[in-house]
């Protein structure tokens, strides 16, 4: 699988973040809304006319297109699959607390 | 319950967007809430008073923020409030079910080291999703109280009110103690909480840089710098690249650490260091709160995970590439005709009083007293109080749209179209608004989310034909145009819409550039509104509007009602004076000293253009038969041109002043309006002349 633009995303398909090019402040506020190299996004809509559409952390984002093409997302192969990165993924990243 | 007596506190709510709030807001504190703006901007303010165990508490109400980095001008407003201003604890409002992501900005609260209390909102929600919250572990994770509400359903308010008082107890004989620092000092040694402690006494070392940075936040702890600074604040940056004594020294130092980060990252070296440290650092903590998140929340085994997503299949319909914008444009005529009808009947009520009153006052001896009081004072307050019924339903049906959670999905919806005119989506409605009244239409700016879309909203829903403007266009248009009345009052409405149109557009290219990077926003989950909220919401604002707007409005209209009536009315009052002295401005136009007096009076409303004409002309018939033998037609049409775009009444420019916050913009846009009338009026009367003469 090889990285595109999230302006090309398919919807109904899942993706994996992994660059932000935009300028500062879109990567702040990208951030902000929970949306960092790692994160991952289930495409809902992408039309020609309207901002793209889709979901990060259980909430529902709208996203320009002119910031769309600045995002490199990486497919989610398979369903199955995909949950196999998503945990061994978690355990890497995690900074574990201890109380 | 520990023993408290007579003090004020101040607490400041805060969340992300859509985290209940309001809700909590109005829950604490009832009615007792004061609405006013925040000084300089356009953004609401909101504070309330409740009492706890004997003290009072003054809550106060800070704008949804993501994270204390602003993006916009409302995030500003929090940040800036949280670093400058006293107060005594914080209660950080989170959405159960998107708690990862909202640890993210309860981190950089605690990082203020203020007293502070997790308030986890919506927790209905989120067991309906099969999930259970071990609030013990997240406080102990957090450091800080965490209570569990439901607050729709009044679910953990008393507690949440027990902790707070114990918390405030607490933080009263020792505010050091309770640094929420305690959230970060309990996470797993990284290169990042290194590279923190690394900055953090960095910027403790150079007292200049502190002393800088105190003055104008006197809140703010190095901590708190420490970690904005590696987010990628630029407002921090231009402390630490200012020109001061150790300046060099405290650039080498931070450099440093941060080359010492990189390398115990084995970054590459042709990174731009700051933003991949910014990067960096927002994965780090996102994987803390996911760690966090992980800890506490644990699913239930007998939870049928089957259920459908509600709010997905709304948007299914509501955004819908196709009919979107059809279902945006129902809403939007709903909003128009249920404001305005149901107002309509309100007023006529209200009328009903006043006429009753001013009889009245009619019989009152001394003549001028009752002429001041029928007149003036009755006439003024019939000015401000007639327009309450417009405001109040418009801000009910506003806070329903903005709660349900519609209002976000109107920026999507027609993104493309108002992105032509370089206004965001939502300036729709009070531009749309403005074509029942212009006051209630100023006053839904405060729905924007940005003081540029404020601004150069409120300078074109001036050119938005209001109601009232209608019975002059119709007078005229029945008097001159007969079978073509229609088609003319068409074109007026024709008329405003290209003025406001090009009003915008002129001010995109001028004072108020944007710099759009695109749009990035959350869209909230559907939820039902509270009536409780949208009617308290609409009661604030109406209240402000009466006592804020309402005094202006009440003093110019009473002058210009003296003005009119003294010392008598109609030929000889000041009024006409004062429009004789004028009138040689208007002479290229055609009108006369009548017209003239006519556009003066017009500032108290439009429908009073209609009688003054017809008290100076005299005119015992019928106006409409009397006019087409004192003026032209073209004179009439130029006429018909200057009031579409004139300034519409004082009482929006009172609204435009006390909205904007600023006179500048009302000014601006009388003396635009004006500008533009007389400039149009011109051109119209010359080539309708032209064409006449054909
Ligand atoms: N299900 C649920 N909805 C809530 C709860 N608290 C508030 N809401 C709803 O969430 C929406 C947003 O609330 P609001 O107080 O306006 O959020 P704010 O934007 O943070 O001020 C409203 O429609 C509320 O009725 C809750 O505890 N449970
Ligand atoms: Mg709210």
């Amino acid at each position: 699988m090889s990285n595109i633009y999230l302006l090309g995303s398919i919807p109904g398909k899942s993706y994996r973040v992994t660059e932000i090019n935009g300028g500062h402040g879109v990567q702040k506020r990208l951030q902000d809304l929970g949306i960092v190299p790692g994160t991952e996004l289930e495409i809902i809509q992408n039309d020609k006319r309207h901002p793209l559409l889709l979901r990060a952390n259980g909430t529902v984002l709208m996203i320009g297109k002119g910031i769309a093409k600045k995002i490199s997302v990486l497919e989610n192969d398979s369903l199955e699959q995909d949950d196999t990165i998503t945990s061994s993924e978690h355990d890497k990243g995690e900074n574990r607390c201890h109380a | 319950m520990p023993r408290m007596n007579n003090k004020t506190y101040t607490v400041a709510v805060i969340g992300q967007p859509n985290c209940g709030k309001t809700t909590l807001f109005n829950a604490l504190t009832g009615s007792n809430q004061y609405v006013g703006n925040w000084p300089g901007v356009t953004v609401e303010k909101k504070s309330g008073k409740f009492e706890l165990n004997g003290n009072s508490i003054v809550l106060q109400d800070l704008p949804g923020t993501y994270s204390l980095i602003p993006w916009s001008d409302d995030e500003k407003v929090s940040r800036d409030y949280l670093f400058t201003e006293h107060y005594d604890a914080i209660i950080n409002i989170l959405e159960a079910p998107h708690l990862e992501r909202q640890l993210y900005l309860t981190f950089q609260l605690a990082s203020l080291g203020v007293p502070m209390l997790v308030a986890v909102n919506m927790m209905d929600e989120f067991e309906a999703e099969g999930k259970l919250l071990d609030t013990n572990r997240l406080s102990a994770l957090l450091g800080m109280p965490v209570v569990a509400m439901s607050v729709r359903l009044g679910r953990g308010l008393e507690e949440l009110k027990s902790q707070l008082a114990e918390l405030l107890e607490f933080s009263h004989q020792n505010r050091k103690e309770h640094a929420g620092k305690k959230a970060f000092a309990q996470l797993a040694a990284s290169p990042e909480t290194e590279l923190l402690t690394a900055i953090e006494a960095v910027m403790i070392e150079n007292t200049m840089f502190q002393s800088q940075v105190k003055t104008d936040y006197p809140q703010i702890t190095p901590f708190t710098e420490a970690l904005l600074y590696l987010l990628g604040d630029t407002g921090l940056k231009c402390y630490t690249e200012q020109q001061m004594p150790g300046s060099e020294k405290l650039e080498q130092s931070l450099l440093a650490a941060k080359l010492e980060y990189c390398t115990k990252k084995h970054a590459r070296q042709t990174i731009k260091i700051d933003e991949y440290i910014a990067e960096e650092f927002g994965i780090w903590l996102y994987g803390v709160a996911r760690g966090i998140a992980r800890e506490c929340i644990k699913l239930r085994k007998d939870h049928d995970y089957a259920r459908k997503n509600r709010s997905a299949l709304i948007d299914k319909v509501v955004l819908q590439p196709v009919i979107g914008l059809p279902v945006f444009l129902v809403v939007i005529f709903l909003l128009f005709q249920t404001t305005f009808t149901l107002g309509d009947i309100f007023i006529n009520y209200l009328e009903i009083g006043l006429e009753y009153i001013q009889t009245i006052a009619s019989k009152l001896q001394p003549a001028w007293l009752s002429s001041i009081l029928q007149h003036g004072i009755i006439g003024g307050a019939g000015n401000v109080l007639l327009l309450t019924p417009y405001v109040f339903i418009m801000f009910f049906l506003l806070s329903f749209l903005e709660d349900s959670g519609y209002m976000a999905r109107i920026a999507f919806v027609t993104d493309h179209i108002m992105h032509k005119l370089g206004l965001h989506g939502r300036a729709f409605i009070p531009l749309v608004m403005g074509f029942g009244c212009n006051v209630p239409a100023l006053m839904a700016i405060r729905t924007l989310d940005n003081e540029k879309d404020k601004i150069k909203a409120s300078l074109m829903i001036p050119f938005m034909s209001c109601s009232a403007r209608l019975p002059v266009y119709v007078l005229f248009a029945g008097a001159f145009f007969k079978n073509y009345a229609g088609l003319v009052v068409f074109s007026l409405y024709f008329t405003g819409i290209v003025a406001g149109i090009f009003t915008g557009w002129l001010l995109s290219k001028t004072i108020i550039r944007e710099q759009s990077e695109g749009v990035i926003m959350e869209l909230p989950p559907y939820r039902m509104p509270l009536i409780k909220n949208m009617f308290l919401s609409a009661w604030t604002k109406t209240k402000s509007y009466i006592v804020k707007a309402g005094t202006i409005i009440l003093g110019l209209s009473i002058l210009l009602w003296l003005l009119s009536y003294y010392p008598e009315q109609g030929a000889n009052s000041l009024l006409a004076g004062m429009g004789r002295t004028i009138a040689w401005l208007f002479k290229p136009l055609g009108f006369d000293w009548i017209m003239t007096v006519g556009l003066l009076s017009g500032f108290v409303a439009k429908e009073v253009v209609i009688s003054t004409l017809g008290i100076l002309y005299a005119s015992t018939g019928d106006l409409s038969t009397l006019l087409p033998t004192v003026i032209t037609v073209p004179t009439a049409l130029a006429y018909l041109v200057f009031i579409v775009l004139y300034t519409p009444c004082v009482a929006t420019l009172a609204v435009m002043k006390t909205e904007t916050g600023k006179a500048r913009w009302a000014v601006l846009s009388v003396s635009w309006g004006l500008f533009l009338a007389w400039i149009s009026a011109f051109i119209v009367r010359h080539v309708a002349q032209l064409v006449m003469q054909l």
